[in-house]
C-alpha cells in the first residue's frame, strides 16, 4: 500500500522515466534470459555434437587403420613365402632355399611397407634360420619368449593383438604400437611358428588423437590398462580414468580424485584397444561462461545506452509540465506569468495555451479591479481632501471677516494673496499627490495666514534633508498636523506664542516626517491623544488618506518630549515621481 | 502460443548471435580481411604458374629443416626458370628397392642411380628421358661435360648426367683406428695381412661387435685379393685378367674366387663377419657409423672414400677428437697400377636422370645445367646454407660446430669435381685427402692415363631375362657363399656355379665377350 502511495506520489517525470526503463529493459532482461537459456541449450548441444563428432571421427579413423593392418597381417599369414619358412625345419632347409623364401618375404614385406599407415614390418622366427638377427627384419623367436607383449601375443592364441613393442638402438630406445599374430605352422595349426608385428609409431596414433577442446584429454589404451599414447603428458596425472570403460557411444559424467569429468570410451573396432576421451566441466562451462559475460556485456551496454536515451526522452516531454507547474505555483505566489515556450498541438501544448488564456483573462480582470480599486482610492481620497478644505477655508474666510471688522485692509489683502497661493498650489495640476517640497511650502502658505491671524506670535520652521524634498505624499497632510499644532498646542499655552518644526528624512529606507510645536503639549493617560489635539477628525482623515495611498495602514504617533510640546510624526513607504509616472504609465 | 513463442524466441537469439558475434569479431576489418584475400589471390596466381620440381636423392633430411634452402633455391629456380624443386630423402640402407619403387611408380622428375641401382635395366626399359635431343637446348653443359657425356650413353641414348671428377685417387677401402693400431701395437695396414691382423685384434678388443656386418664386404675382400690380377668388367658377374682386359672370365669360375669365400668364411666362423649378416640390410654403412659413434667398433671395412671422409670423419672428430683413423685404400695403397683418370660410364658413376614422367623435362634439363656450371646452385644443392648445413672457412667448407643432423647430405650423383669447394678435415685426415686427392693421387691417375673400359657400356638388352634369373640365384647362393656362410664351399660354390649356369650365364658372359671385343676392336 505504502508502495502504491509512494507511486502515487512519485514525480511524473519519474514516472515516465521509471515506464519506459521498464518498457525498456524489462523485455531486454527477458529477452537476455531467453536468448542465453537458448544459446546455452545450442552451445552444449553444439559441443556434445563436436565431442562426440570428434571421438567418432577419431574412432573411426583409428578403427580403419587397424582393421587394415590386421587384413595386411592376415595376408602375410597365407602367403605362400611365409607358410614355406614356416613348414620347415631350420635344419631341413638349405641355406640357399632359405635366402630364396626369405628374400621373396623381403621383397614382399617392403612392398607391404610402402604402406604410410604404419612403420614397419618384424618377423619372429625360429633362431636357426640363417636370416635372423636381432635387429633386422626377421628376428629371433626366442627373444620374444619372455617379453611382456610377446607373451600377449601368445595368449591370444592367434587372434591380432595390440601390444607395446620397445626396439632398443644403439643410443635410444623407440616404442611402437605393435600389432602382433601368431604365425601358425601351416602343417600343424597347433604349432605357433612365428610372431609377426606391424609396428606403428606411436607418433603418427599421436597425431590421430584430435581434439574439440585444449581442456580435453585423448587416449588409447589396452583392455588391461597399458596406456597406449595420449594427447598429453601433463593431462595423465589427473584426468586419466582407473580403466578403460565403454560408455555406450556417448560421454557419460565421472568422478576422479581431481574433478568431475565428461568421458567417453569405446572399443576400436575389433581390437583389445580402447579410445578414451575426457573432457574436464570447466572446459564446457568456460565457453558458456565466456558467451554468457559476452551477452551480459553487450546486454549491459543496450540498456545503459536505454537508459541514457530514456533520461532525456522523458525530460522532452515532461519538460513543459514542469515549466507548467513551476507557471502555476508563481500564481500561487501572486505572480501571474504566462508560458513562454514555442506552442506545440499536443495536449500538453493545448493546456499550456489554456493556462496562458486564463492567466491573460485573470491579468486583465485583475488590471480592472486595480483600475476599480484606484479609482475608489482616488475617489475617497478625493473625498477626505475635499472634507479638508472647506474646514481651512471656512476659518481662512472667518479670519479675513474678522479682519475686515477691524478693517485691516492690507492684511486682508495678503491673506486672501496668501489664500490665492494655497489653492493654486492646491488646484496645480489637478493632482491628488504633492512633493515634500510643495507640501511644506503649503503649509508655509498656510502659516503666513496663521500669523496673520495670531499676529506673529507662531513661527514655523522647517528642517528637511535635501532627498526629502522628491518624496510624494498626499496632497493636505502636513497643514492639518500645523493647523493642529497652533490651534491646540501653541495656543492653548499662556501667551500663545510658539514655534512649529517641520522635520525630514529618510532612514530605513522610510521617509520620516514628524511636526513638533512647543506647545502645551498632551495627556496621554487614557491612551487617547487626539481630544487633545483638535476634533481628531483631521488626524484620522490623514491617517485614512495616507492607508488609501500608500496601501497600507500607517498610523500618527503623538508623544511629548520632557522638554514640552508635542511631536506628532508618521513614517511612509518613499514614494518619487518617477515611480508614479511608471505605476501610472 | 507456441509458435508466437518460437517466433519471438528465434528473433531473441538470432539478435543475440548477431550482437555476440558483432562483438567477438570486432578488431577484424574489412579492409585487413580485404588485403589478406587479395595477397593470397595473389599468391595463388603465382603458385599456378610456378612448375614444381621433385627429386629424390639419398641421406637424411637435415634436422634443423630445410626451409632456408628452399627459400635461397626458390629464389634461384623460380628466377631462372619460374620453377621450384623440392627433394625427398631416403635413408641408405635399402636404396636399391626404395629407388626401383620410386621409378615405377614415376613419383619424382629426377632420379638419382648408377651401379649401385639398376640403372641401366631402368634406362633401357625407358624409365628416363633421353637427353640427347635435348642437348641443344643446354649448351653451356654440353661444353662443361666435352666428350664425356658420350661415355654414358646406351645406344646413342643419354638417359642421364655422370658425377664428374677431377683425376684422383680414393676409392673403395677401410677406415680404421689409427690411433687403437698403434696403441695395439699393430703393424701399418699396407696389404692383406696386415688388414687381417688389424681385424682380428680389432674382434678381440670389440667383443660384442662383429667387425663385419656388410652383407656386400665380399666386393671389397674380392678386390683386396685380386685387385692386382683381375679388372673387374661387370660389377658381380665378369672380371677380366689384367694382362688380357677385354677377356672376359665368369667371376665364379675363377680359382680365386673360391679362395676368397674361404677366407669369408673362416671370417665368418671366427666371428670376424656378423653371424646375423644374411639378415642384415643391403646397405648397412648407416649401422655402423651408429656404432662407431658409440665407440663400439674401430673400422668402417667396406665403404668409399668420399662417403667415409663425408659421413664419418667430421662427425666421429667432433664427439672423439682424440681419436686418429687411418685409410686403406684398396686401389692406391694396394694396387696402384689400376688407378686411372676418373672413369665416367653407366657401371661405375653415379647418375641423375629425368623420369620419363617428368611434364618438364627441358625445364629439369636447363636446371641440370645450372647445377653443373653455376656455382651458385652447385654451393647451395651440395653443401646448403652456410651457417647452418655448413662454414665456410678460408674458402674451404667446414663442418666444425655444424651437429651432424644439421648437415645437409650431397644431391646424390650431383658431385662435379670442378665445382666442389675444397673440404676442411681435421689435420691428420686432410693429409691423407690431400695425398690422395690433390698431390699423389691425380699423379697417379694422371700417370696411368684412362681406364681400359673407358667408354665401355654393357648394353644387357639382349640377356635381360637372363640377367634377371641371375640376380635371383645370385641372392640365393652367391651371397651366403661371399658372406662366409657355407658348410661346404665346393658344394655350395658348385651348386651357385651350376645354378648361374641354369639361369644362363653363359649367354650373358657371351654377349659380354661379344661386345667387349667390338670395344676393344674399335678402341
Amino acid at each position: 500500500m505504502k508502495l502504491v502511495h509512494a507511486v502515487n506520489d512519485m514525480s511524473f517525470r519519474k514516472k515516465i522515466m521509471i515506464l519506459f526503463a521498464l518498457i525498456g529493459i524489462v523485455p531486454l532482461i527477458i529477452t537476455f534470459f531467453v536468448s542465453y537459456n537458448e544459446i546455452r541449450q545450442l552451445v552444449v548441444n553444439g559441443q556434445d555434437y563436436a565431442e562426440n563428432q570428434n571421438y567418432e571421427q577419431t574412432l573411426s579413423t583409428l578403427a580403419k587403420k587397424f582393421s587394415h593392418l590386421e587384413e595386411l597381417s592376415a595376408m602375410i599369414i597365407v602367403n605362400k613365402d611365409m607358410n614355406t619358412i614356416l613348414s620347415m625345419k631350420p635344419d631341413d632347409m638349405k641355406i640357399p632355399e632359405q635366402m630364396a623364401a626369405f628374400n621373396s618375404m623381403v621383397a614382399y614385406t617392403q612392398m607391404m611397407e610402402t604402406n604410410s599407415e604404419f612403420d614397419h614390418i618384424v618377423y619372429f622366427v625360429d633362431d636357426k634360420f640363417i636370416v635372423t638377427g636381432t635387429d633386422t627384419l626377421f628376428r629371433k623367436l626366442s627373444a620374444v619368449r619372455n617379453t611382456d607383449w610377446g607373451n600377449k601375443v601368445y595368449a591370444s592364441n592367434g587372434a591380432s593383438t595390440w601390444v607395446i613393442r620397445q626396439e632398443n638402438n644403439l643410443d635410444s630406445t623407440e616404442r611402437y604400437l605393435a600389432l602382433g599374430r601368431l604365425l601358425w605352422n601351416p602343417r600343424d595349426y597347433m604349432d605357433p611358428a612365428g610372431i609377426v608385428t606391424l609396428n606403428v609409431d606411436l607418433k603418427q596414433i599421436q597425431q590421430s588423437l584430435i581434439k574439440s577442446d585444449p581442456l580435453q584429454f585423448v587416449y588409447v589404451e589396452s583392455e588391461d590398462g597399458e596406456l597406449i599414447t595420449s594427447s598429453g603428458e601433463q593431462e595423465l596425472a589427473f584426468m586419466r580414468l582407473p580403466k578403460p570403460i565403454d560408455s555406450k557411444g556417448k560421454f557419460t559424467t565421472v568422478q576422479l580424485d581431481s574433478g568431475t569429468y565428461l568421458a567417453r570410451g569405446q572399443k576400436i573396432g575389433d581390437t583389445n584397444l580402447y579410445l578414451m576421451s575426457v573432457i574436464s566441466h570447466a572446459a564446457a562451462s568456460d565457453a558458456l561462461l565466456s558467451i554468457r559475460n559476452q551477452m551480459l556485456t553487450v546486454y549491459l551496454v543496450v540498456c545503459i545506452i536505454l537508459l541514457v536515451f530514456i533520461f532525456p526522452v522523458a525530460r522532452s516531454i515532461t519538460r513543459r509540465i514542469f515549466l507548467l507547474m513551476n507557471k502555476m505555483s508563481q500564481v500561487r505566489q501572486g505572480r501571474l506569468n504566462q508560458l513562454d515556450i514555442e506552442p506545440r498541438k499536443d495536449e500538453v501544448g493545448q493546456l499550456i495555451s489554456s493556462y496562458n488564456y486564463m492567466i491573460n483573462s485573470v491579468q486583465e480582470l485583475m488590471q480592472e479591479q486595480f483600475k476599480l480599486g484606484q479609482e475608489k482610492n482616488e475617489a475617497e481620497l478625493r473625498a477626505l481632501q475635499s472634507q479638508i478644505n472647506p474646514h481651512f477655508l471656512y476659518n481662512t474666510l472667518d479670519m479675513i471677516n474678522w479682519m475686515a471688522q477691524r478693517d485691516e485692509r492690507d492684511n486682508i489683502q495678503q491673506v486672501v494673496y496668501a489664500l490665492s497661493d494655497y489653492y493654486k498650489l492646491i488646484l496645480n495640476k489637478g493632482e491628488d499627490f504633492v512633493s515634500l517640497r510643495d507640501e511644506v511650502r503649503l503649509s508655509e502658505i498656510y502659516m503666513e495666514i496663521q500669523r496673520k491671524r495670531f499676529r506673529n506670535r507662531i513661527q514655523l520652521e522647517t528642517e528637511l534633508a535635501e532627498e526629502t524634498l522628491d518624496c510624494l505624499i498626499p496632497k493636505i497632510t502636513l497643514q492639518p498636523l500645523v493647523e493642529n499644532a497652533i490651534l491646540h498646542g501653541i495656543t492653548e499655552k499662556p501667551g500663545g506664542v510658539g514655534v512649529i518644526k517641520l522635520r525630514g528624512s529618510i532612514e530605513l529606507g522610510r521617509l520620516h516626517i514628524a511636526v513638533e510645536d512647543d506647545g502645551i503639549g498632551f495627556q496621554a493617560s487614557n491612551g487617547d491623544n487626539r481630544k487633545h489635539r483638535g476634533s481628531g477628525y483631521g488626524v484620522k482623515n490623514i491617517e485614512k488618506r495616507l492607508a488609501l495611498y500608500y496601501g497600507q495602514p500607517t498610523d500618527l504617533n503623538f508623544h511629548t518630549p520632557e522638554a514640552g510640546g508635542t511631536i506628532v510624526s508618521f513614517d511612509v513607504p518613499i514614494v518619487r515621481r518617477e515611480r508614479m509616472d511608471g505605476g501610472e504609465g | 502460443m507456441t509458435v508466437w513463442y518460437r517466433k519471438i524466441t528465434t528473433m531473441a537469439i538470432m539478435i543475440s548471435l548477431l550482437t555476440v558475434t558483432a562483438c567477438s569479431s570486432s578488431g577484424s576489418t574489412s579492409s585487413g580481411e580485404s588485403a589478406d584475400h587479395s595477397e593470397e589471390l595473389s599468391d595463388t596466381a603465382q603458385s599456378a604458374s610456378v612448375i614444381h620440381l621433385k627429386a629424390i636423392t639419398m641421406g637424411k633430411e637435415p634436422a634443423s629443416g630445410m626451409d632456408e634452402f628452399y627459400k635461397q633455391l626458390d629464389a634461384l629456380t623460380i628466377k631462372d626458370f619460374g620453377a621450384t624443386l623440392r627433394f625427398d630423402f631416403i635413408p641408405w640402407g635399402e636404396e636399391k628397392s626404395i629407388i626401383g619403387r620410386a621409378i615405377v611408380t614415376k613419383a619424382y622428375d629426377f632420379y638419382v642411380g648408377g651401379f649401385w641401382t639398376d640403372f641401366k635395366d631402368y634406362a633401357s626399359k625407358n624409365a628416363f628421358v633421353d637427353l640427347v635431343p635435348l642437348l641443344d637446348q643446354v649448351p653451356k653443359l654440353v661444353e662443361h661435360y666435352g666428350n664425356v657425356l658420350d661415355r654414358v650413353k646406351i645406344n646413342g641414348k643419354l638417359y642421364g648426367l655422370p658425377t664428374f671428377g677431377k683425376p684422383a685417387a680414393g676409392s673403395y677401402g677401410v677406415l680404421y683406428r689409427e690411433d687403437l693400431r698403434k696403441q695395439w701395437g699393430l703393424p701399418a695396414i699396407h696389404d692383406f695381412s696386415s688388414l687381417e691382423q688389424y681385424l682380428y685384434k680389432a674382434k678381440d678388443e670389440y667383443s660384442d661387435t662383429p667387425m663385419i656386418n656388410d652383407k656386400r664386404f665380399g666386393d671389397v675382400l674380392w678386390d683386396i685379393l685380386t685387385g692386382g690380377k683381375y679388372y673387374t668388367v661387370v660389377q658381380d658377374y665378369a672380371v677380366a685378367a689384367i694382362a688380357e682386359p677385354y677377356k672376359a672370365i665368369n667371376k665364379y669360375e675363377t680359382p680365386e674366387y673360391k679362395q676368397m669365400v674361404e677366407i669369408a668364411r673362416k671370417w665368418y666362423r671366427d666371428g670376424v663377419v656378423d653371424h646375423d649378416i644374411l639378415a642384415s640390410q643391403n646397405n648397412e654403412t648407416a649401422k655402423t657409423v651408429e656404432l662407431m659413434k658409440a665407440n663400439k667398433k674401430p673400422l668402417e671395412f667396406s665403404n668409399h672414400f668420399g662417403a667415409v671422409s663425408f659421413g664419418y670423419i667430421d662427425v666421429l672428430n667432433q664427439l672423439y677428437p682424440e681419436q686418429q683413423f687411418g685409410w686403406f685404400d684398396i686401389k692406391f695403397d694396394l694396387y696402384p697400377q689400376t688407378v686411372f683418370m676418373p672413369k665416367i660410364s653407366v657401371e661405375t658413376s653415379s647418375m641423375i636422370s629425368i623420369g620419363s614422367n617428368s611434364k618438364y623435362p627441358e625445364t629439369a634439363l636447363k636446371l641440370l645445367e645450372k647445377a653443373h656450371t653455376d656455382p651458385r646452385y652447385y654451393v647451395l644443392l651440395q653443401y646448403g646454407v652456410e651457417g647452418e648445413h655448413y662454414k665456410l672457412i678460408d674458402n674451404a667448407v667446414s663442418f666444425e660446430g655444424i651437429a651432424e643432423e644439421n648437415r645437409k647430405p650431397y644431391w646424390t650423383g650431383l658431385a662435379d669435381g670442378y665445382l666442389d669447394l675444397p673440404v676442411k678435415y681435421p689435420d691428420q685426415w686432410q693429409e691423407i685427402v690431400n695425398r690422395l686427392q690433390y698431390d699423389e693421387g691425380p699423379k697417379l691417375a694422371m700417370k696411368n692415363g684412362i681406364d681400359p673400359y673407358e667408354g665401355f657400356v654393357f648394353d644387357t638388352a639382349p640377356v635381360s631375362a637372363q640377367l634377371e634369373r641371375m640376380e635371383s640365384k645370385k641372392v640365393q647362393f652367391i651371397q651366403p657363399l661371399a658372406a662366409g656362410v657355407s658348410d661346404d664351399i665346393d658344394n655350395d660354390l658348385s651348386r651357385a656355379r651350376q645354378e648361374l649356369k641354369e639361369a644362363g650365364i653363359d649367354d650373358y658372359m657371351r654377349e659380354l665377350q661379344s661386345q667387349l671385343d667390338k670395344f676393344a676392336a674399335a678402341r
